[in-house]
């Protein structure tokens, strides 16, 4: 079921109103069949993987507790990850890989016997795989105890707000939600459903707006001037972050209509200053799994320079693995590891050239100038993710690098645009790059509004939804990961 | 609670008031002839058109022997005065992407056993695939009845209703911004230029069907059986270089769809002698060459089949 769909804005209400309604001790129930439906809705066989993976972590963490000696729990603890990884491997990662594989044998002027699965991608595998693994995990550290509760930790696998793509959640901070005896507080709902009405003005009115013209760009990217894919980078960042931003707002806002409180997925992320910095306010649940789960382990920032280097390259290498089952995604995570070990080592650099410019005495233009750099970095990051393909990618790199055809050559943008909507589409894709901060503090409440001002924002927020919404169903970006 | 509804009440009476106040500015505001919003979909931007002037020259009260539901393939295929030749009252309310989802609303308001003697739907693949969403528009812009107008926009199930009613109020007492030249009257319009040039013809082979218009199909089967009016499903001729096996595929499903017991279907997609560039306007529409080729030949097969007189005129 999606978030922008009729189905769930029925759904959505009943299940509330459900939940309120029932006394404490059935609430997980009730919560877990809205979960397992809330799935089911888009495909019921694949509901058998959710269980798949609640009945392993579930075992592999009692038996974790359990077990006598290290070599007990290591057993159960790889039981969990080979389960959980091999149910991401299978259905994520066999074509890629067996694709490459058989590019490598036919270059090699040899057959491939093996055939692709063609499976669909069960929606969501790459969040709840990762949750559930953290969970075994953290018992495995002894961060937290097992819970005994079969069906609490269900919910905690499926719980349908965050179920599709995130944020990906720890069990220290949900499953003890599911115990806590909830009431309606007026002030949670009042401010989730505020959340959520903001999820859906950035995921309908300017993600699914700008995915249009984004679209039109990247169908033939030969055919642009470099300045139009420029341009086509840009919205693409916008795009990116309402529609996940978006997904996460609609998410924590449900949530917090029922008095759950989920952590917060995105700060903001392009006022950052450094790639770094970025890392920290953008998809904020999974770099935290990221480092907590693989970079930590691996020594983090602990060792020498050169093992440094390659954690973070790793880590990024996985994590554009994780977005995609392609090579796109992965460049896209490497070049990223790459501005990070980049920005590490040319630091002295830096600071010398700041003291000698008289940066330093100039601070605000200075962050300006970091937060425009970063921008730039992460805007040439998204012409790995956005592309179709490798050749696409070259193709854009080269004619963004050599000033292909420019200036804007806004023609074929006005052939396949109306003026007037192409004219909203830009002004909201820019206005929310602009805004974005000052809407976040008034959502967010960090800055408080008069009642009678807070009430025309929020209407405000509805007209924009319904004037210029982009319906018709389209999915969350994030579904596909 | 009784804070949350108040905040609630208050909060949609402000975007009531808000809304309405910018779309009036929308629709008033004029650039040159225009307004700035004149249309709430990419498709059929204005009101008027063949749409709107069919149904205001549909007369329900009268009794017609004939009317043709669809697409463009229906007001575009089925001509009145071919019918009147051969002694038939027709009026094509056929319409703009029109799909079962659109025509069952129209069969709803505006048809019975005492004013339509026989309906036909042409059906084929496009409609049937199709997600409705055009033909909401046209309607919801252009259609004489509110309640048609009012149930199409609420059948998209999504915001986007609100704008098409606000838009529909709001220029009611509108004069219709164009005419549309093609039309000839009784609900058809004409094209008489055929394909230009050899066409490039995009043959999937597949067809997926839309379950809202196989539903609506089903409906609108259902909803003649109880309204005692007698339904042909008929397709109009398809080019030779069309996708066959794509029609191949929606004849299996459309036996299926009808049932044993269900309406007849007469299919002239193919098996006919008509040119690809004579009588067609472009990769799938008949022109009026193409027109008057087919319906006589529709007509011999209601006529054989006691659907209607035998005509006078041959």
């Amino acid at each position: 079921m999606l978030f922008n769909s009729f189905e769930f804005a029925v759904f959505f209400p009943l299940v509330a109103a459900a939940y309120f309604l029932l006394p404490h001790r059935w609430r997980w129930l009730l919560l877990l069949l809205a979960s397992y439906g809330f799935y089911m809705a888009w495909r019921v066989e694949y509901a058998v993987l959710l269980l798949v993976s609640t009945l392993v972590d579930f075992t592999a963490a009692r038996g974790i507790a359990k077990a006598r000696d290290p070599k007990g729990r290591r057993h159960w603890l790889w039981l969990s990850i080979a389960v959980n990884l091999g149910l991401l491997g299978t259905f994520k990662y066999f074509d890629f890989i067996n694709g490459n594989l058989r590019a490598l044998a036919a270059w090699g002027g040899m057959d491939w016997p093996v055939a692709d699965l063609d499976m669909v991608l069960p929606m969501g595998i790459s969040f709840y795989t990762f949750q559930t693994m953290s969970y075994t995990i953290d018992v495995y550290r002894g961060h937290m105890e097992p819970t005994r509760h079969l069906g609490r930790f269900a919910l905690f696998v499926t719980f349908f707000p965050q179920l599709v793509a995130g944020p990906i959640e720890r069990a220290p901070n949900l499953l003890p939600q599911f115990l806590k005896r909830i009431g309606l507080d007026p002030t949670l709902v009042t401010s989730g459903l505020k959340l959520m009405l903001w999820g859906f003005v950035k995921k309908v009115v300017v993600a699914d707006r700008v995915s249009l013209v984004v679209d039109h760009i990247y169908a033939q990217p030969g055919e642009m001037d470099w300045t139009t894919l420029v341009l086509g980078g840009v919205l693409f960042g916008v795009q990116a972050y309402c529609d996940f931003s978006g997904y996460s707002d609609i998410a924590i806002g449900a949530a917090r209509v029922l008095g759950i409180r989920l952590m917060r997925n995105f700060r903001t992320p392009y006022l950052s200053a450094s790639i770094a910095e970025f890392w920290t306010r953008w998809h904020i649940s999974l770099n935290a799994w990221f480092r907590d789960y693989v970079y930590i382990p691996l020594g983090g920032n602990r060792v020498t320079a050169g093992r440094w280097y390659f954690n973070l390259l790793v880590v990024f290498f996985i994590s554009g693995l994780w977005h995609g089952a392609g090579w796109t995604y992965v460049l896209f995570g490497v070049l990223h590891g790459v501005y990070l070990v980049a920005a590490i080592h040319s630091r002295p650099f830096w600071v010398r050239f700041n003291a000698v410019s008289g940066l330093t005495h100039l601070p605000r233009f200075h962050h300006a100038l970091r937060v425009a750099a970063t921008f730039g970095l992460v805007t040439f990051s998204w012409f790995f993710f956005r592309a179709e393909d490798i050749g696409d990618t070259i193709t854009i790199v080269e004619r963004v690098s050599t000033f292909a055809h420019g200036p804007l050559d806004t023609a074929s943008l006005f052939t396949a645009f109306k003026p007037g909507i192409l004219a909203v589409t830009l002004v909201l894709g820019f206005g929310l790059l602009l805004f974005d901060h000052r809407i976040e503090e008034l959502v967010h409440g960090t800055r408080p509004l008069s009642k009678a001002m807070d009430l025309l924002f929020h209407a405000t927020l509805l007209v924009l939804l319904v004037l210029f919404g982009n319906y018709g169903e389209v999915a969350f970006m994030y579904f596909q990961f | 609670m009784r804070r949350l509804i108040i905040n609630a009440v208050l909060l949609l009476g402000t975007f009531t008031v808000l809304y309405l106040a910018v779309f009036t500015l929308l629709v008033k505001v004029r650039r040159g002839d225009v307004p700035l919003v004149h249309h709430v979909s990419e498709t059929l931007p204005w009101k008027g058109g063949a749409t709107w002037r069919k149904f205001q020259e549909f007369d329900p009260a009268q009794r017609w022997d004939v009317v043709v539901v669809g697409s463009s393939h229906a007001y575009r295929g089925y001509d009145p005065a071919l019918f009147a030749a051969r002694g038939s009252r027709m009026f094509n309310l056929g319409t703009s992407a029109q799909a079962p989802s659109n025509s069952i609303d129209i069969i709803r308001a505006y048809l019975n056993a005492e004013n339509t003697g026989l309906l036909i739907l042409d059906v084929f693949e496009t409609p049937m695939r199709n997600d409705g969403v055009e033909g909401v528009t046209d309607l919801t812009r252009n259609v004489a009845s509110d309640a048609v107008a009012f149930r199409q926009a609420l059948s998209l199930r999504d915001p986007r209703a609100i704008n098409m009613l606000a838009l529909r109020w709001l220029t009611r007492n509108d004069p219709p911004t164009y005419l549309d030249d093609d039309y000839i009257g009784a609900g058809f319009s004409r094209r008489t230029d055929s394909v230009p040039a050899p066409i490039q013809y995009i043959n999937p082979g597949t067809f997926e069907p839309d379950p809202q218009q196989v539903r609506a199909l089903k409906g609108i089967i259902n909803l003649c059986r109880d309204r005692s009016i007698p339904l042909v499903l008929a397709c109009h001729p398809m080019p030779h270089q069309g996708d066959h096996l794509a029609h191949a595929r929606f004849l299996e499903l459309m036996d299926e769809w009808r049932g044993p017991e269900g309406p007849l279907f007469l299919d002239f997609a193919t098996g006919h002698d008509l040119h690809d560039m004579h009588h067609f306007y472009d990769h799938n529409h008949l022109n009026q060459a193409g027109v008057e080729r087919y319906v006589p030949v529709l007509l011999d097969s209601l006529e054989a089949l006691g659907l209607l007189p035998r005509g006078a005129a041959r």
